[in-house]
């Protein structure tokens, strides 16, 4: 026990006084503070927009309020009033919001936050034409990808790692102290895995200070549950990559050979198995390209018996609603078309179903292989847990459909009475809740146990290798 | 004369090739990055054959759509819409470019100019982010990395070995051992680098596409020699100043990651804080301020309307826009159409703008970075850059403009003022042509990197300067 504290101690000594290394570890500070910084910049941006155009909808809708009351007997007063009570009007010119809203962590892990709508403006016109155009982005900025705090533990980190570690062994083979280790009490493999202790400690120090600072840092402090997974997360990641190269190191070659042979496994690891993963999965059962008619403007063949057709195609839906009797209610056109769209909208909701049942099933693929990617596993992982993952985005689709429904009855419920709207109406204005994104706690710990399998297995390896008999051999 | 002065250089060569070659790493990395490459080729042959049919089936079908539509008003047909759908260059199979992150497909409608839909990446999860598998990712990523292994120990080596000195005292010079390294260095490049170009060859020979290919393909050829050329060199001479291999390993892995992954990270991150892009709700509500002052072509009554209104009576001698020889609400709906169009032109130039600015900072860092200058000269030679998606937009809006006119001149020349019943005919939507996408020539898909281009011939410049400088006796 007493030898084991001396080798840790002896190595804080050695790493205090190699500069090299303290540099490294500085630098990928410095750079996980940049990450950090960029996170929040973006999030902060995001909600300032969003708190920007939700003020403005709340302006908008305080005005239609307010223009119920308007002097009738003023033309001026009587246009504001119909504006705000006529339901034809307001079911297409009355706005809501509906907004995701980022969870805590997701400053630390964007995921796909930067190719998902951050919300949408949604009235009673067809959900898709309002959800299926696309958005203003820079290609190249996207392609380029988010310099988060999960891009720098998941891509950097491993660098650091190898830096620290590829020569734990050779550099005692090259200064000639192997050979007076072996004479010694200790094992050599012993002290080596000391060394790894030491390393991986460092390395979870590393970790915790930025990630305690983005924490801190963040709008609303974090320190909860999700806090303390998401540093397991990346201590569990941390040991995979100290146990791959506690394996490199255990075949007892020469620095150079070490450097490269670690670089070559981090190319493998974070650069060639998820690019081939992710060319193997394809969308299968569904085209994108199907859905752009769905963007067209709504337009009803001009003639009464399509006007007809569609209103007792949706009274079959809602046939409390069929008229009393014969005579054409007042709103009978306005009516048909809201029953066209919502016919519309109803039939085109099965092909958004299936492409996003496709986007599921190809993410869910996708999954089955991640085993084979600890880079990519961690990184699904942080973003799952910071909400920013593709579940996340097709949850906030599908609550945005959920919503929508309530935003085509808010005016058309007036409409099919055959009502102006009123104050009780604009008492019950539809309010967007963003989904509450749960984390899954049987997916997150399959995917920590391949990594701790697969750390265990290089460790087990390792000692193999690290035996006396082995190292006198090599 | 010269021929004697070229045959150490052809032995030095020779040598060196049969070094490399004996070289278990450099073989076992040859044989990976060669099967790598077969994969990424087969992946992007599958995927542009299984794409540009989708793709092609669907601009078939919305034409299809647009010439079967029910007969109708003429501005009605025109909301109903076209659709354009960006095709897929032939190269993007060696390259994909940010093809995963711009739409397929715009919707052209009247008095709005829509944004790009179905991302790819849309449809992802965060693998993506990984990258896409393609031969150019390797040839840029991998092959580097590949020549930082084979060629870190190529001095030091021989320093620790002796042979150096041993050279040296033979009367080779500096440049000369390091030119014969380089050349021996390269032919395996090149012989590994065939592949590559064989298919991009067949792709020009047998993929059928609205330009000739053959420029963009010894251009791309061109490009990567130069680039892995140039690795070779940077490594040759680190591998020269390096007091161990160690060192040289270290220092060229240092510069591998920072010039590939740290920078080009950076520079589009700090872009995009810079020039922060406009949120999609204000960018709608600027236009939108903007084409209430105009003309609004759904509304007659409207004060621009009704001026234009004066001023076509006065010109015709008319008192009323009944007597007019046009339908006046045809001819304010083109005049409305022709004002927003203006607007759009001063707002997305705006935006077009500020991506620039965004992009610029790539470009710059392209000067010091040879891999971001590759990496962007590759797309635009693809045409999978940003300006060649750009240049398909513009032209789509073009199309976008010319539809949506001919709709309001059928309204404007054949119905009558107040008659929205009147139905246009199927031959009134034969005569709208189908859009069609040039492509731009070589120049100008290059023109945008021309300081990327630049930087190539500057880093030459300098490597011949250093090579040719190299004193052997320190090094």
């Amino acid at each position: 026990m007493r030898s084991t504290f001396a080798v840790f101690m002896h190595e804080c000594i050695l790493f205090g006084r190699n500069r090299l290394q303290v540099w490294g570890v500085l630098f990928f500070i410095v750079i996980g503070g940049y990450s950090i910084s960029y996170g929040h910049a973006e999030i902060a941006r995001e909600n300032s927009r969003r708190q920007a155009v939700a003020d403005s909808i709340r302006q908008t809708q305080l005005a239609h309020v307010a223009a119920l009351q308007a002097d009738t007997l003023q033309p001026a007063g009587k246009y504001r009033y119909e504006t705000a009570a006529l339901p034809s009007l307001v079911r297409f010119s009355f706005h809501f919001l509906a907004a995701r809203k980022p969870l805590p962590l997701a400053s630390l892990a964007l995921g796909q936050l930067d190719v998902t709508a951050p919300y949408y403006l949604l009235n009673a016109q067809s959900l898709y034409i309002q959800t299926l155009k696309g958005e203003i982005a820079n290609p190249f900025q996207l392609k380029a990808g988010n310099f988060d705090l999960a891009f720098v533990l998941v891509y950097l980190l491993p660098l650091l790692i190898i830096a620290l570690c590829f020569d734990v062994l050779s550099a005692e083979k090259e200064a000639g102290i192997l050979p007076l280790l072996r004479m010694g009490r200790y094992p050599p493999g012993s002290v080596v895995l000391v060394k790894f202790s030491f390393r991986w400690l460092l390395a979870c120090a590393v970790v915790a200070i930025l990630s305690l600072a983005a924490f801190l840092t963040a709008p609303i402090p974090l320190l909860g549950m999700s806090a303390v997974l998401w540093m397991f997360i990346v201590c569990v990641y941390c040991l995979l990559w100290h146990a791959l190269l506690l394996l490199i190191v255990s075949f007892n070659r020469s620095s150079a050979l070490n450097a490269m042979l670690s670089l070559g496994v981090w190319v493998l690891l974070v650069v060639v198995v998820p690019v081939t993963i992710q060319a193997q999965s394809k969308l299968r059962g569904a085209s994108s390209l199907s859905l752009s008619t769905l963007m067209r403007s709504r337009n009803m063949e001009e003639s009464s018996t399509a006007m007809q057709q569609a209103l007792n195609q949706f009274y079959q839906y809602y046939p409390h609603l069929i008229p009393a009797d014969s005579t054409r209610p007042a709103f009978y056109y306005f009516q048909g078309y809201s029953a066209f769209l919502y016919n519309t909208d109803r039939e085109a909701q099965q092909q958004v179903a299936a492409w996003y049942q496709a986007i599921r099933n190809r993410a869910q693929r996708t999954e089955r292989l991640l085993f084979i990617s600890p880079a990519a596993n961690t990184f699904l992982l942080l973003n799952h847990l910071a909400g920013t993952d593709v579940q996340a985005g097709l949850a906030f689709q599908q609550q945005v459909a959920a919503f929508h429904r309530q935003v085509f009855w808010f005016a058309n419920n007036a409409l099919f009475q055959n009502r102006y709207m009123n104050a009780a109406d604009y008492a019950r204005i539809p309010v967007f809740e963003p989904p509450v994104m749960q984390v899954q706690p049987g997916w997150v710990a399959g995917r920590l146990l391949q990594m701790l399998l697969m750390a265990g297995a290089c460790v087990v390896v390792a000692l193999y290798q690290l035996q006396e008999k082995k190292l006198t051999h090599a | 004369m010269a021929l004697q002065k070229l045959y150490p250089l052809k032995a030095l060569a020779h040598k060196e090739m049969i070094t490399v070659w004996r070289d278990n790493t450099f073989r076992a990395a040859a044989i990976v990055l060669s099967l790598l490459l077969l994969a990424a080729a087969l992946t992007g042959i599958q995927q542009y054959r299984q794409e540009a049919q989708e793709r092609e089936a669907a601009a078939q079908q919305f034409r299809q759509q647009w010439l079967q539509q029910h007969p109708k008003h003429p501005h009605i047909a025109a909301h109903f819409g076209n659709f354009a759908v960006m095709p897929l260059t032939a190269l993007s199979l060696f390259d994909q470019g940010l093809n995963a992150y711009t739409g397929k497909v715009v919707y052209l409608e009247p008095h709005k100019q829509n944004e790009f839909s179905f991302k790819p990446s849309e449809e992802q999860d965060g693998t993506a982010r990984f990258g896409g598998l393609s031969m150019a990712l390797l040839l840029q990523w991998l092959f580097p990395l590949m020549i930082v292994f084979s060629c870190f120990n190529a001095f030091t080596a021989e320093r620790e070995s002796g042979n150096l000195k041993l050279l040296y005292s033979q009367g080779v010079s500096f440049t000369l051992l390091f030119t014969g390294k380089f050349a021996g260095r390269m032919v395996l490049i090149l012989l590994l680098l065939l592949p590559c170009i064989l298919l991009l060859a067949g792709a020009c020979l047998f993929i059928p596409t609205a330009q000739p290919m053959a420029a963009r393909v010894l251009l791309l050829v061109l490009l990567y020699t130069g680039y892995l050329a140039l690795c070779v060199a940077l490594s040759l001479l680190v591998s020269a100043h390096a007091g161990n291999g160690r060192t040289a390993v270290l220092s060229l892995l240092l510069l591998w990651m920072v010039s590939t992954i740290l920078l080009p990270k950076w520079a589009a991150s700090a872009g995009n804080n810079l020039y922060p892009l406009p949120d999609k709700y204000e960018f709608a509500a600027a236009i939108r301020a903007d084409i209430i002052q105009g003309i609004d072509g759904h509304n007659p009554q409207n004060a621009r309307a009704l001026a234009l209104r004066k001023q076509l009576l006065q010109q015709y001698g008319v008192d009323t826009i009944s007597k007019l020889p046009f339908n006046f609400e045809g001819y304010v709906m083109q005049a409305g159409e022709e004002y927003s169009s203006k607007v759009y032109d001063v707002h997305f130039a705006r935006l077009q703008h500020t991506l620039a600015l965004q992009n610029r900072f790539t470009q710059w860092a392209g000067i010091i970075n040879p891999y971001l200058a590759v990496h962007q000269l590759s797309m635009a030679l693809c045409g999978t850059d940003y300006y060649s998606h750009l240049h398909f937009q513009q032209q789509a809006e073009a199309y976008r403009r010319y539809f949506v006119q001919q709709m309001n001149g059928d309204m404007k020349d054949h119905s009558v003022l107040g008659d929205w019943d009147y139905k246009a005919s199927a031959t009134v939507f034969n005569n709208v042509r189908p859009f069609s996408y040039t492509p731009p020539s070589v120049a100008v898909a290059l023109r945008p990197y021309a300081t990327g281009a630049c930087s190539f011939l500057i880093w030459f410049i300098i490597l011949l300067g250093v090579v040719s400088s190299g004193n052997h006796t320190k090094l």
